[in-house]
């Protein structure tokens, strides 16, 4: 499914921030990225994603195959990769229900299939939204304005329901959630979790990971993976901290 | 003589025999027509204009059927507004051609549903002289859509005189559109009595040259202004939307708005005036302009002219010139939508907000959404859904 090798990337200004990194995912396997901050965790999903401000300066990834460092940001959403975003933005003006049609429509788009009509999406998007407790009026609220860091988290849980990807970066979902949005959210993703579905979970914390429990855990720092187990590694850095994978 | 400048225009008007009101005529011909140097006129040349053989024409007017709305009589026609610097010029051009516009009278307490007129010339590369009127009597209030334009390179020049009563409210949308080299300059001048409310939204497309002027009297307490404009522009297109408010009694508010989108090497000005005389406290006046740069080569221009003699009053402006938000256009195109597509989303969603922030009937709504849409070229997308 996700094959990364040897990734290397920097910010604008040169600073080099992942430092070869090294991991495969394979189809239906949920893995996580623990790491101190500044280790590379977000990083890491935003050059998957392609967002504008980092520079790859080595290295490769695949997803099933295809390379996905070559694509821009929307064809590698139309191949498979969903990131939810740990700062969902806010984009004044555009209904939340346009941008999550018009965001389905074109992925349906670039697989051949017919668009929606305004009808069979409505239905569609009732159905998901209500198991994520996202009523007709935040749908009809501009995208993430005025929303709460539950809502938030919600709504990108809610694309990622719509969207359907093979490959989900989840980033930093935990940040700005109280247990009670926390269990919503991980209970949303719980549901998608599928043989055909792959989940990276980045995480500074070990909560979250008892909620959408991991096949694998890795210890990210300083940009690269130090270490790498089964979902007793997060419990083990929940209780010795992340002293002794960073350098002195 | 001297020569002035158009004073070739004025003789082949003169010559061709349009003229009607030799002493407006004469006004004109004595100081021209305002060249750059005229700070009002600093970033509109109207030499282009003014080289063109256009042919006087009158002006057609296409309405739905309503009592209160027609062709004006001859005697209610305003006389030439002559107190605003270096504007006046054009207005004298509509008095000495006599130009017939409409009158839109509504009497006291009616409320109106919405009015759509439309108007253009009466003959192709005609120049079109419009004195129009609008008049709210007490308590009553209107919604008037006004849809200006042509297909080739006439010039439809109108000056609208407004009076409005106490408790009158006044909704306006004057959409300017041009199909194609065409000039507009449309004058305002709104009067407002106690607790009267003037919502005006001008949208400005297409065209050579437009200038839309407002020049609205706050004329006693209670009484709110609010000028929005949108301007979208693009090839070599050119707008000047220019307002002045003068709140010349205490205890009213004025509101201007104005957004941008220039594209290619279109350019786009906003003069945004705002004058509070002595004696006019407790005044609020806000004024923002906000500009899309699509293009490099394009240019906006913002100039707010704030002349405040009181003491106790709150007036703001703000501008701000950009390009789209990069996050928001990343947001979009990670979640698999094409970046012309984010684009469109996203200039759509920053063009709605002059109307989105009017209560508009769904009807007036919905057009100016096809409008920037089609403008876009995105007609027909992201329709609302029925949740």
């Amino acid at each position: 499914m996700l094959d990364i090798k040897g990734l290397r990337a920097e910010l604008e200004d040169g600073t080099e921030i992942l430092r070869g990194i090294d991991l495969q995912i394979a189809q239906g396997e949920v893995h996580a990225i623990m790491g101190p901050n500044g280790s590379g965790k977000s990083t890491t999903a935003n050059v998957l994603s392609g967002k504008p401000g980092y520079g790859v300066t080595g290295g490769s990834v695949q997803l099933d195959g295809d390379d996905l460092l070559d694509m821009e940001p929307e064809e590698r959403a139309h191949s498979g990769l969903f990131q939810a975003f740990q700062y969902p933005v806010e984009i004044p003006g555009v209904q939340a229900s346009t941008f999550l049609q018009t965001a389905v429509n074109a992925k349906r788009k670039a697989a051949g299939l017919d668009e929606l009509d305004a009808l069979a999406f409505v239905r569609e998007l009732r159905a998901k939204a209500k198991t994520l407790g996202i009523g007709n009026d935040m749908l009809k609220r501009a995208v993430n304005v005025g929303f709460s860091g539950g809502e938030k988290k919600r709504f990108e849980t809610l694309q990622m329901a719509l969207l359907e990807p093979r490959m989900a970066v989840l980033d930093e979902t935990d940040s700005g959630l109280d247990i009670d949005a926390l269990r919503v959210v991980a209970d949303g993703v719980n549901a998608l979790r599928s043989p055909e579905r792959s989940f990276l979970v980045i995480t500074h914390y070990q909560r979250l990971l008892d909620y959408i429990v991991p096949d694998h855990v890795h210890i990210l720092s300083e940009g690269r993976i130090v270490k790498s187990g089964d979902k007793s590694l997060a419990l083990e850095v929940e209780q010795a901290g992340y002293a002794e994978f960073q350098a002195a | 003589m001297t020569d002035v400048f158009g004073a070739d225009f004025l003789d082949r008007l003169h010559g061709a025999g349009a003229v009607q009101n030799a002493a407006a005529f004469a006004a004109l011909r004595e100081r021209g027509f305002p060249n750059r140097r005229v700070e009002a006129w600093r970033y509109t040349d109207l030499a282009g204009p003014l080289a063109k053989a256009l042919t006087p024409a009158g002006l057609r007017i296409n309405q739905e059927q309503s009592g209160l709305f027609g062709p004006i009589p001859p005697a209610d026609v305003a006389a030439p507004a002559q107190d605003q610097p270096g504007t006046d010029a054009l207005s004298l051009l509509n008095a000495s051609l006599a130009g017939e516009g409409f009158l839109f009278d509504v009497p006291e307490k009616a409320r109106l549903k919405p009015i759509f007129a439309r108007f253009s010339a009466m003959a192709e590369n005609a120049l079109v002289n419009a004195a129009n009127r609008i008049r709210l009597a007490e308590g009553a209030q209107a919604t008037l859509v006004e849809r200006w334009g042509n297909t080739d390179d006439s010039w439809l020049n109108s000056d609208t005189d407004i009076d409005l009563a106490p408790g009158a409210h006044l909704t306006r949308i004057i959409l300017v559109e041009d199909g194609g080299a065409g000039t507009q300059t449309h004058r305002t001048s709104p009067r407002l009595g106690e607790n009267a409310r003037y919502d005006c939204l001008v949208v400005t497309l297409g065209g050579g040259l437009h200038r839309i002027e407002q020049h609205a009297d706050m004329n006693a307490p209670g009484a709110h202004a609010g000028l929005a404009a949108l301007v979208l522009k693009t090839g070599s297109e050119h707008s000047d939307f220019v307002t002045g408010v003068r709140h010349l009694d205490a205890d009213n508010t004025s509101d201007q708005q104005v957004r941008t989108v220039v594209d290619q090497q279109a350019t786009a000005i906003f003069q945004g005036g705002i004058h509070v005389a002595p004696d006019s406290q407790r005044i609020e006046g806000d004024q923002l302009s906000r500009a899309l740069m699509l293009s490099d080569r394009a240019q906006a221009f913002t100039k707010p002219e704030l002349e405040i003699f009181a003491d106790d009053v709150k007036c703001s402006h703000g501008a701000t010139v950009g390009d789209l938000s990069e996050e928001a256009l990343f947001y979009l195109r990670a979640r698999g939508v094409s970046e012309a597509t984010a684009r469109a989303l996203l200039i759509l969603a920053f063009a709605r907000e002059p109307f989105a922030a009017l209560d508009l009937p769904e009807a007036v709504e919905a057009m100016l959404d096809e409008k920037v849409k089609a403008w876009l070229g995105v007609p027909g997308a992201f329709g609302e859904l029925d949740l």
